[in-house]
């Protein structure tokens, strides 16, 4: 007579997680872990004001240190890659992965350094000056609705990038405005109506795992690797193929 | 450059650094002791924490010079002979990581030395 397979018993039960033993003794692999020999370290100089037309960057001192292989400036970068791919099919803003002429918030890249050293990649951004004419900042939303003080993006007026309205209001036909007779209706039959004025706070998502990537590129191949703190490495390794003009096949990407 | 010497856990560790060197890179990167993080560059989220002396520091917040003689522990030195800690067991047990971020180093090691545990000795 077969016996009756053991099957491991879960529902209802305690379970230890598989995983726990390497991430409480630190045996866990972050993007920060990763070595590749020779590799370099790249820093980003970032804007420090939060809006304003860049009218200089002068990278001079910074190319001539000892230890650093590169300098970009943005309007050099926007030579070799087109605008990044935003990932929504609704009509955006150009979006340039370094500042050209623009910066739009506090912490826009707006120069680039590959170095031999992450502390002579450090020094060499503070060896790069960045002037601007500085712009009127956009803080509030009801105020930015009215196109004040400033247009973030000069070809979306009152600063809309995509007006919405909720479901089930009654989207207008094409080009038309929403209809909102149902809505409308339901609050005038409402016994009770509840207006409210809410307020949001900002939300900075903040992983512990900070945002980082190493990239492996092999000249030979034709082939780069990508290790990025990301949850979607396959929408990461299509996107980069897109920019970079490579293949999907020349590109993997892995979230260690 | 500066010649130091500390243990590391439980092994004399010697190089040469840049003044300047945080302790925290000088674990990561000479040493190859990567269970320590860094989360937030301003000494606030305690990633880095390893005990110096006994007591529990953020590494990055901590020259590599001013480490010279000194005992550090870092998490990969917790477990003794295959024995996860106490605490570390704890964390497992009560699913006390279950972000699965780098609570999963940081914490055993700072509730270890908040409880005076016997780690240190």
């Amino acid at each position: 007579m077969a016996t009756a397979p053991v099957l491991p018993k879960l529902v209802g039960s305690r379970v230890k997680r598989r995983e726990d033993p390497r991430l409480i003794q630190g045996g866990a692999t972050y993007v920060d872990d990763l070595k590749i020999a020779g590799m370099q370290y790249v820093a980003f100089k970032r804007s420090d004001i939060a809006h304003g037309r860049i009218r200089s960057v002068d990278v001079s001192a910074a190319q001539g240190m000892d230890g650093v292989e590169a300098v970009f400036t943005g309007a050099q970068i926007a030579e070799l890659l087109p605008p990044m791919p935003i990932g929504t099919p609704f009509r955006s803003p150009e979006h340039r992965a370094v500042a050209v002429d623009t910066v739009r918030y506090v912490g826009e890249p707006v120069a680039v350094v590959v170095a031999s050293d992450r502390y002579v990649a450090r020094d060499a951004l503070d060896a790069i000056s960045v002037s601007y004419d500085t712009l009127p900042a956009v803080v509030d939303p009801e105020e930015a609705l009215k196109g004040q003080p400033a247009l973030v993006h000069a070809d979306f007026p009152n600063n809309v990038a995509l007006p919405t309205m909720p479901s089930g209001t009654g989207a207008g036909a094409p080009g038309k405005p929403p209809d909102d007779t149902a809505i409308n209706k339901a609050f005038a039959d409402a016994e009770v109506v509840v207006s409210q004025r809410m307020f949001n706070q900002r939300l900075a998502p903040s992983p512990m795992e900070t945002r980082g990537v190493v990239a492996h590129y092999e000249k030979a191949k034709g082939s780069l690797t990508i290790w990025s703190s990301s949850q979607n490495p396959h929408m990461l390794r299509s996107m980069i193929a897109g920019v970079l003009g490579m293949g999907e096949d020349q590109v993997r990407a892995i979230a260690p | 450059m500066v010649q130091i010497s500390m243990t590391v856990n439980g092994k004399v560790r010697k190089a040469t650094v840049e003044p300047r060197t945080l302790l925290v890179h000088f674990l990561r990167e000479q040493l190859n002791l990567t269970g320590t993080h860094i989360g937030c560059d301003t000494s606030q989220c305690g990633a880095c924490t390893i005990l110096m002396d006994g007591r529990s520091v953020k590494s990055c917040t901590v020259f590599t010079v001013q480490a010279d003689g000194s005992q550090i522990m870092t998490i990969e030195g917790l477990a003794k002979d295959g024995q996860l800690h106490p605490v570390q067991e704890g964390f497992w047990e009560e699913h006390g990581l279950a972000v699965r971020l780098l609570h999963a180093r940081h914490d055993p090691l700072r509730r270890a030395s908040a409880e005076r545990d016997p780690i240190a000795n």
